[in-house]
């Protein structure tokens, strides 16, 4: 088994992500990059266990899953775009397909939003993947656990999916922030892996080039790094955009933040109105507009595309 | 009192032997009258409660041993197909490509370009044949279900992009968008 040194991210602020000693340097080695991720996934805890102040981890989820499902389609040679992305399952209406960018978007949003607290998270799972593909996915077999660590679980878990289904990368990742969550008791996955992992890395894991566990520990570190400064970033946001609530004076006003705060984008004539998204309440498409124009007058929140028209709106 | 006759599916009446022949007749007739893949929940319709389709299927597969076509499972259900070996006679025979899909030159190439840039527009097909591609054309692929509609494209007069369905993985035989050959 070959073993070179992985770099870790470097970062300035230690505040807001993790510890310079934690990312500063190369790993060196394989008990480190053990050490790092307790490290690492402990601080990120922290900042989860906020939800219940007004975190919004949902919000931040969805993020990272925009991220996840762009480094997977990197994995298939695919070059879309955050962009295309977005305007694909803001702007497709229900009976029209996604396409493969849609898809694999939809597919780590709606993984992410599952409830890990529930006993058929497996298959809540197996059913997010194409029909063609869900008959030959045994899930049981695939998150048993042997390993004598919780990160040897995740990178074992990662390996034999990879391994079992090699061309289904975001399952497999997937499935790794899914174990660690559940371990956690965090009740939704956070995307972690995906992004920070490279098609070379995969490719290590899968012909056992590589020790898998360190492949994922570094994945783990730089990915809590980026939640970690992504989740502070839009915590603040989020809490002035609630301050702003009373400003609005709009009766739908919280609802609609609510929206804002759960999703990446906001597509006001799809998902303001006619009804408020996950609501029953009615906004209509003239109210919708101008409620996103004045959050961005306010400073809340920013016009994603840059469009004069089909314009999404976010944190 | 009149009631409509229910279709037996149990056939209690019968032997056990009998009844398993009954139901992989049922199966294989369903399959060959059908122009599309059988999904497996219309199959488990014609046969009694506790059979198992699969062991039906297998039992007309080993049957079929030694005849020149056979049952496959697809993408999207089970239909019959002519084993390799006879590819070239029934070339010889029919003109098998036009009757298949009865795709023209120009309509593959359209294909083949929905395939590799989807989620594309009309306008996107313009750009890559430097030449309008006509609505009757792309409502041919979209008959045959190779292609369908995808999310709308965010410019003026938000045209439809089109994308590619199960049914073209199935009809190219391809797993995933992921075999479409390496463009040259």
């Amino acid at each position: 088994m070959t073993s070179h040194p992985r770099s870790l991210s470097t970062i300035q602020n230690a505040d807001i992500g993790l510890p310079r000693w934690v990312t500063r340097q190369n790993a060196q080695s394989a008990e480190n990059t053990r050490f790092f991720a307790g490290a690492a996934v402990m601080k990120l805890d922290l900042m989860l266990q906020g939800a219940d102040k007004g975190f919004p981890a949902a919000l931040l989820s969805d993020r990272l899953a925009l991220g996840a499902a762009l480094a997977c389609l990197k994995f298939e040679g695919r070059q879309d775009t955050e962009q295309a992305l977005r305007d694909a399952v803001c702007l497709a209406r229900d009976d029209e397909a996604l396409g493969p960018g849609g898809e694999a978007f939809a597919f780590w949003r709606r993984g992410a939003r599952i409830d890990l607290r529930s006993g058929d998270w497996a298959d809540r799972l197996v059913r997010l993947l194409p029909e063609r593909q869900r008959e030959t996915v045994v899930m049981a077999d695939l998150i048993a656990g042997g390993a004598d660590s919780l990160l040897g679980w995740v990178a074992e878990v990662v390996e034999r999916a990879l391994k079992t289904h090699p061309r289904q990368e975001a399952m497999a990742l997937m499935l790794g922030d899914c174990v660690l969550a559940r371990s956690l008791g965090w009740p939704h996955p956070v995307p972690l892996l995906a992004a920070h992992m490279t098609r070379r890395d995969l490719r290590a894991m899968s012909i056992r080039q590589q020790d898998a566990s360190e492949v994922v520990g570094c994945a783990l570190v730089n990915g809590s790094d980026t939640a970690l400064r992504l989740g502070d970033q839009l915590n603040r946001q989020a809490s002035r955009l609630r301050e702003m609530e009373p400003k609005l004076r709009n009766r739908s006003a919280s609802q609609a933040i609510e929206v804002f705060l759960t999703h990446d984008a906001v597509s006001p004539s799809g998902m303001l109105s006619p009804v408020i998204r996950g609501t029953a309440t009615s906004m209509t498409d003239r109210a919708a507009r101008r409620l996103c124009d004045r959050l961005v007058d306010l400073g809340v929140v920013r016009e994603l595309t840059g469009r004069a028209t089909f314009r999404l709106y976010g944190l | 009192m009149f009631r409509p006759t229910l279709f037996d599916t149990e056939l209690a009446d019968m032997p056990p032997e009998l009844r398993w022949r009954e139901w992989m007749g049922r199966i294989e007739a369903v399959i060959f009258a059908s122009a599309a893949p059988v999904p497996r929940e219309d199959l488990a319709r014609v046969v009694g409660q506790g059979a198992s389709v699969d062991l039906l299927i297998e039992d007309i597969k080993a049957e079929l041993r030694g005849r020149p076509y056979d049952l496959v499972a697809v993408a999207s259900g089970w239909m019959f197909r002519t084993r390799p070996h006879y590819a070239k006679a029934v070339q010889e025979a029919a003109d098998v490509a036009d009757q298949y899909l009865d795709l023209r030159e120009f309509e593959i190439a359209v294909l083949a370009a929905i395939a590799y840039h989807q989620p594309l527009t009309r306008e996107g097909l313009k750009d890559i044949f430097g030449q309008e591609v006509s609505r009757d054309l792309i409502a041919r692929l979209r008959s045959q279900g190779l292609v369908t509609v995808g999310p709308r494209s965010p410019r003026p007069g938000a045209p439809h992009t089109y994308v590619t369905t199960e049914a073209f993985l199935q009809a190219f035989d391809l797993q995933s968008l992921r075999d479409l050959p390496e463009p040259t």
